[in-house]
């Protein structure tokens, strides 16, 4: 019975401390800037719900419009996409004058009904606290959205650096 | 030194299987797992899932007849430890729902019943999941002696094939919105092979192997003998019968091919050695079922699970003096038993009887004694009388320290010499009982 109970547990840690080596847990930070970009296959999985605000495919190109004589930065800038746990986050800002203008969230998390339905409450206020901001630090995020918030305040840091804000 | 390994694999398999489980959950988690009370709930929810599932599984697993582990741990300790690890899959698993409702309906500041619903008819196949949970509570409830002992066996039987609907209705739900599977493709294929390990061990061990030994051997009941009252020794004819490779003491679960028989399946060991063409058992016609197989025909088709158990003479180490005990019809498997000894072992066998009736196959067991020089002990009469403690059992063994020890037999009597054993310094290792060899209630 003891041998067992030995063997059980000693199983239990190896697997457990092997896991971990191969894999640690990001416990300090959700998602940075130098995350690779490269979709996880949950992101090629992941289909925006009709239901989602401004969907598009994920895959647009900045399409950038000629510059004002004023030189300040204009035109539709495309962030990097953002793995969180949920899911990605890619958002797409529009500039004029060097101002954010407007925003979308052309991936967010929607893999499951939860994740779901907490993006499409999260993001219209994550949208409204973007525009006008010069620094993704300043968007507060939306408290229950913690990754979705995380995600956008990434992503949106890759675009506004794309817009030369 | 084989059976020793192999039970040393499985349980160092289990754990690492445990392991990886939990690391499933360590390695995806995030600050924001434990960022407020809620979060924190939903976290241990999400713990208590994952383990119960295993548990779920790995106690499937260990009532697969998966014959090499049989064969070294013994079908009665394999069911033992599924009754044991099965409650706790259960409780775990009742702990993540209540856990998850509480921390969701937390984080979102509605009501624990809302959030309930809310969960149930729309997050993705929660709906067959809930229904999966009721089918698994079901077959734990009718588990508790309290409620199995006013149950049919078929019912009973019934409720827990339940079970594996419960469990498989539940696997989707964890894929699917299991925030550890949807964001690790890794995890998703482990958790997905675990799974499909039990569906394979339970089809190949549990309905194919059965089927196409069935078929194969061709099994049909030859006669049915009346013992003495209320015992009937059942003689099953089939082709090639050694390719079973089935001993003496091993048991069967049997399915008679009747009109009111086939729906139910019991296990009884074999009461004699088989030979190539015949297999044989003895039942005291008690229960329900047992009485109908009085009367079943010459010719029905039979078929088999098994052999199962590891109750048999080659589980006793060579050259040692040999101690048979029986209760009542519990003689019948060590009747088989002791026709596989090697010509020159030294047997004696200890008969418990209440009454002279009850000393079932009791001119066999003359005839054989006397074939092999065995010595029959009858002990008939009231428990009182015959104790079965070390010094009792000394007066008939009086080497009964160097014995290695077959017991089978009611409860008490099986109680009362395993202390009887142990008060001799006989080891576990020389000491056999099977739980499942043993019928007489």
């Amino acid at each position: 019975m003891l041998r067992r109970a030995i063997l059980l547990i000693t199983g239990t840690a190896t697997a457990v401390t092997g896991a971990l080596v191969y894999n640690p847990p990001q416990l300090s930070s959700v998602a940075t800037d130098s995350l690779p970009i490269a979709p996880s296959p949950a992101a090629t999985n992941t289909k925006p719900s009709p239901a989602s605000p401004g969907a598009k495919n994920p895959t647009a190109k900045p399409t950038p419009v000629a510059p004002t004589q004023n030189n300040l930065p204009a035109g539709v800038f495309t962030g990097n996409t953002t793995n969180t746990r949920w899911g990605p986050v890619q958002v797409e800002i529009t500039v004029k004058d060097g101002v954010v203008v407007a925003a979308k969230a052309l991936q967010f998390p929607s893999g499951d009904q939860r994740s779901l339905s907490i993006s499409q409450q999260a993001i219209p206020y994550l949208v409204q606290q973007t525009l006008g901001v010069v620094s993704a630090a300043d968007v507060q995020g939306v408290s229950r959205a913690s990754y979705t918030s995380d995600g956008w305040r990434s992503s949106l840091q890759s675009a506004l650096k794309k817009a030369g804000i | 030194m084989r059976r020793r390994l192999i039970d040393d694999q499985v349980s160092l398999i289990t754990g690492l299987g445990l392991g990886f489980t939990i690391a499933i959950q360590l390695t995806t988690l995030t600050r924001s797992d434990f960022a407020g009370i809620y979060s924190q709930i939903t976290t241990a929810s999400r713990f208590f899932a994952l383990v119960g599932s295993y548990l779920s599984i790995v106690g499937l697993l260990l009532i697969a007849r998966i014959s090499w582990i049989e064969s070294a741990i013994g079908h009665d300790r394999l069911v033992t430890w599924h009754r044991k690890s099965m409650p706790y899959a259960l409780y775990f698993i009742t702990a993540h729902i209540l856990l998850v409702t509480l921390g969701y309906a937390g984080g979102d500041q509605v009501r624990v019943g809302t959030q309930l619903w809310t969960m149930i008819t729309t997050y993705p196949w929660m709906l067959p999941a809930t229904l999966g949970f009721v089918f698994l509570l079901l077959a734990g409830v009718t588990s508790y002696r309290v409620f199995r002992t006013g149950m049919s066996y078929e019912t009973w039987w019934v409720i827990h094939l339940y079970t594996y609907l419960g469990v498989a209705l539940s696997f989707m739900h964890q894929i699917l919105t299991g925030s550890m599977f949807i964001t690790h493709p890794l995890a998703k294929y482990y958790w997905i092979a675990l799974y499909l390990s039990v569906v394979v061990a339970i089809l190949y061990w549990r309905i194919l192997l059965p089927l196409s030994r069935s078929l194969r051997h061709q099994l049909k009941v030859d006669d049915v003998i009346l013992e003495s009252p209320g015992i009937v020794s059942i003689y099953i004819s089939g082709k090639n019968v050694k390719g079973l490779n089935a001993q003496g003491g091993q048991f069967f679960s049997w399915r008679f091919l009747s009109k009111d028989l086939w729906f139910q399946s019991h296990p009884y060991s074999l009461s004699a050695s088989p030979t190539n063409s015949s297999l044989r058992i003895t039942v005291k016609a008690l229960g329900d079922s047992s009485t109908q197989l009085a009367k079943v025909k010459k010719g029905t088709r039979v078929f088999i699970e098994g052999p199962y158990g590891i109750f048999k003479a080659s589980a006793a180490g060579t050259g040692r003096h040999i101690v048979l005990i029986g209760g009542g019809v519990g003689i019948t498997p060590l009747r088989a038993i002791m026709e596989e000894f090697p010509d020159n072992t030294q047997i004696d066998v200890l008969f418990r009887a209440s009454t002279e009736e009850d000393l079932v196959l009791r001119k066999e067991l003359d005839k054989l004694a006397d074939q092999r020089g065995a010595r029959v002990h009858y002990l008939v009469g009231s428990r009182s009388a015959h104790t079965m403690s070390y010094e009792y059992i000394k007066k008939f063994v009086p080497q009964f320290q160097d014995a290695e020890v077959f017991i089978c037999g009611p409860h008490a009597l099986v109680e009362a010499v395993k202390a009887a054993a142990k008060k001799a310094g006989i080891p576990k290792n020389r000491f056999h009982d099977e739980a499942f060899a043993f019928h007489g209630n």
